[in-house]
């Protein structure tokens, strides 16, 4: 019997990625059945919000779905849909692999490390207020709870893929209180884990030794901001935010997203690059524990991008998308 | 600074559970309950995790630091407020945040 996926296709080029991921899918007859979720500009057009209650309560239902890149607009107006979805549904674990794609070339090779970042508090509960006239205020919202559940989920994962080293990201010498309970919680949970080695880095100096020798790091466990922006700059020491795939997991239900925008400039032109995607599907597939199936996408995957013929233009090739995915789909 | 108004106040609580706080209450009414940032009321409580920390944003017009004064009062038969903060509009535009909802 076929799982219920749900897929959320977003914006701009979202749709054109998730074609993608169907198809390869289909391709490998992986028993999987797709379930259409409204999200983005379509769903204020039908339902006045980028993220219907109606969907937020699909996607609980089906407990895994899969999802494009929605735009977040600047400024005034409505929150991020992305924000929505993962606070309403309490995924409270932003799960980032960094791991070297062969033929991609970077300064740095054989890259193997995954980043996890809380994905619910500090200042993306965004309480924000206007304190006097040019004066703003933003709360940093940290707890113990859910400092706790993150460090923990990161030593778990950290045992399961029998990795060896879990560093918390900081600022806990400026923000003693915050960040000090947070660092204090990560050294508590350690504890539990003595398999394990348990480091701690300044945000700053994370920031550094990343574009400087990142091999050093296997799992790194921070914040909500320390995380949105580490994990792009080593998005970025493998090739961008393209070709890195990414998870919200929470307790009952896990959102599988590609990191990147909507890149509106080539929506609807057939030149994406659907990796983030991919990848992203090869994460859902391991933790459907569909792991044969994770094992061929990947494969595929990386084998087209070493073999070189057929990459879309960020990769500095001129293939298309659909011919990106068609080199892909006949390894499969 | 005749354009700059206080349109409301959020209050923030400490509560076990959602807080037992007036819907109304002279010039004020509870727009919603929020906690890190969530909706938490009208309608269900949010999945997951919950703490003893809740935002109680109530609106009104004509708010003056009486009727603060008086609002608090009424609040702290029930709940411990931890800390209060005005809610600002300058020309029609509201300067701070709405709460996570779909």
């Amino acid at each position: 019997m076929a799982t219920k996926i749900g897929i959320l296709k977003g914006d701009g080029i979202g749709p054109e990625i998730c074609a993608a991921v169907v198809e390869l899918i289909s391709k490998m007859k992986a028993p999987l059945e797709w379930v259409n979720i409204p999200c983005g500009e379509e769903s204020i057009v039908t339902h006045e919000s980028p993220m219907p209650q109606s969907s937020i309560d699909r996607v609980k239902e089906l407990g895994v779905a899969i999802k494009g890149p929605t735009g977040t607009p600047i400024g005034a107006g409505r929150k991020s849909a992305n924000v929505v979805l993962r606070k309403s549904l309490d995924l409270f674990s932003n799960v980032r692999p960094i791991q070297s794609i062969p033929g991609i070339e970077t300064p740095f090779k054989n890259l193997d490390m995954v980043i996890v970042r809380e994905n619910t508090e500090d200042v993306y509960a965004a309480i924000e207020h206007q304190l006097a006239p040019g004066v703003m205020q933003c709360l940093k919202i940290i707890t113990r709870p859910g400092s706790e559940r993150i460090a923990r989920y990161a030593f778990e994962m950290a045992r399961t893929l029998k990795r060896k080293k879990v560093t918390c990201i900081h600022k806990a010498n400026i923000m003693k209180l915050t960040d000090g309970m947070f660092l204090e919680v990560f050294r508590e949970v350690s504890k539990d884990y003595p398999d394990l080695e348990a480091t701690d880095i300044i945000v700053d100096n994370v920031c550094m030794q990343l574009v400087q020798r990142p091999q050093q790091f296997d799992v790194l466990v921070t914040q909500n901001l320390y995380g949105d922006i580490v994990s792009d700059l080593c998005a970025g020491l493998i090739g961008g935010l393209g070709v890195a795939g990414g998870a919200n997991i929470g307790h009952k239900t896990a959102v599988f997203e590609a990191v990147h925008g909507t890149a509106p400039d080539i929506a609807g032109k057939g030149l994406c690059n659907p990796t983030a995607m991919i990848l992203s599907a090869v994460m859902m597939l391991e933790h459907l524990k569909m792991f044969d199936y994770a094992v061929k996408l990947r494969g595929a995957l990386f084998d087209t991008i070493k073999d070189g013929k057929f990459l879309t233009g960020d990769l500095k090739g001129k293939a298309t998308t659909k011919e990106f995915t068609a080199a892909i789909s006949s390894r499969l | 600074m005749h354009d700059y108004q206080c349109v409301g106040l959020d209050v923030f609580v400490i509560s076990k559970g959602l807080p037992k706080v007036p819907e109304k209450f002279e010039g004020f009414k509870l727009e919603m309950i929020s906690q890190r940032g969530l909706k938490c009321w009208p309608g269900p409580l949010p999945e997951g995790m919950i703490v003893d920390w809740y935002t109680c944003r109530y609106v009104g017009s004509e708010i003056t630091d009486e009727s603060v004064k008086n609002l608090l009062e009424v609040l702290e038969k029930n709940i411990v407020w931890e800390k209060v903060q005005k809610l600002w509009n300058q020309n029609g535009k509201d300067l701070f945040s709405k709460s996570y909802e779909s």
